[in-house]
């Protein structure tokens, strides 16, 4: 079993375990109350555009069972967001650090295949 | 460094052991390296490209999914060895999109690392 | 430009044989290690086209008691392997 590390707690006191890297240990705890409730600890604000990304992550995991590595999460942005939105910097300005990993986590996704 | 052209060979069904979904992110990390391998599906490899494959009993994740995502990241088409899918009495209309007809040894001598899953 | 396949299971259990038979090119080169020098008693079992080398792992023979039919297969020691697999250009694996 993962080892319980962290919690979340949401408004009507639901508590909701986390694994050592913050994901999500159940992966159908997730609701976009997490995601908010994940951000604020991170001291981010997501915006319609943060929320725009975290729906296609879903979409993406739902399709493939697997969550995107960078690359994979631009072209799929590209193609389902236009090209203004699918390129690495407008994803790193929504989610600096590491797009790919952040949002994933705030999704409710496992880490991202190879992400290295 | 000068690049060498990968080969990932898949040459174990799904569903009964975990080979292919091993084989495909070794093929995803060559990706993630920016160096997309060619990836084949050969002997029993080739039955992970049947269409209208569903997650195991259990709900355990196959692999079919994960090869439709492939795509994504450069890696593709997915080649079959013709041979393999005759020998199995199946042909290229009982496969997944994306698929195409190779020959094994044209594939290994073409390339400079052969991966075999 | 030539490859180097190794066979490491028993030619009685597996259709790895069958399968190698379609993918190996003239000049390149079979070595059976492990239980895969049980294929090494008699002439290959499968057919195989024409200019392909084929060798024994005389290690895994002596543990095994196998005796290579000097026919068809010649024996390799591992310092050969070695020398083998530096001299192809590939390696492949039948496991």
């Amino acid at each position: 079993m993962t080892q319980n590390t962290d919690t979340l707690t949401l408004a009507d006191g639901t508590e909701i375990a986390l694994d050592s890297d913050g994901h999500l240990q159940n992966l159908n705890n997730w609701s976009p109350e997490v995601a908010q409730q994940m951000a604020e600890r991170e001291g981010r604000v997501l915006t319609p555009a943060h929320w725009e990304v975290i729906e296609l992550l879903r979409d993406f995991y739902t399709r493939f069972e697997m969550a995107p590595a960078m690359r994979a999460l631009v072209k799929t942005a590209r193609q389902q967001l236009g090209e203004e939105k699918g390129t690495s910097l407008y994803l790193m300005s929504l989610f600096p650090e590491s797009p790919a990993r952040v949002a994933a986590r705030l999704a409710g996704l496992p880490r991202p295949t190879n992400c290295l | 460094m000068s690049s060498k052209s990968i080969l990932v060979i898949v040459r174990h069904p799904p569903h009964g052991s975990s080979w292919v979904r091993e084989g495909l992110e070794a093929a995803l990390v060559g990706a993630a390296l920016g160096q997309p391998p060619t990836i084949l599906f050969s002997g029993d490899g080739v039955l992970a490209l049947l269409a209208n494959q569903q997650r195991g009993a259990l709900g355990q994740k196959g692999s079919a999914a994960m090869l439709e995502g492939l795509s994504l990241y450069d890696v593709e088409p997915l080649w079959y060895d013709h041979l393999s899918l005759e020998a199995r009495g199946l042909d290229v209309s009982q496969l997944m999109p994306g698929c195409q007809q190779a020959c094994i040894a044209d594939m290994i001598a073409r390339h400079d690392v052969v991966m075999s899953f | 430009m030539s490859t180097l396949h190794l066979i490491n299971r028993s030619p009685f259990s597996t259709n790895v044989l069958h399968e190698l038979a379609d993918a190996v090119s003239e000049g390149d080169h079979i070595l059976l290690i492990e239980d895969g020098v049980y294929a090494a008693f008699g002439a290959p079992c499968w057919t195989l086209p024409e200019g392909i080398s084929l060798w024994a792992l005389q290690e895994d023979c002596a543990s095994r008691g196998v005796t290579p039919s000097s026919v068809t297969w010649g024996t390799m020691d591992m310092a050969g392997f070695v020398a083998l697999t530096a001299s192809t250009h590939r390696t492949v694996s039948w496991f």
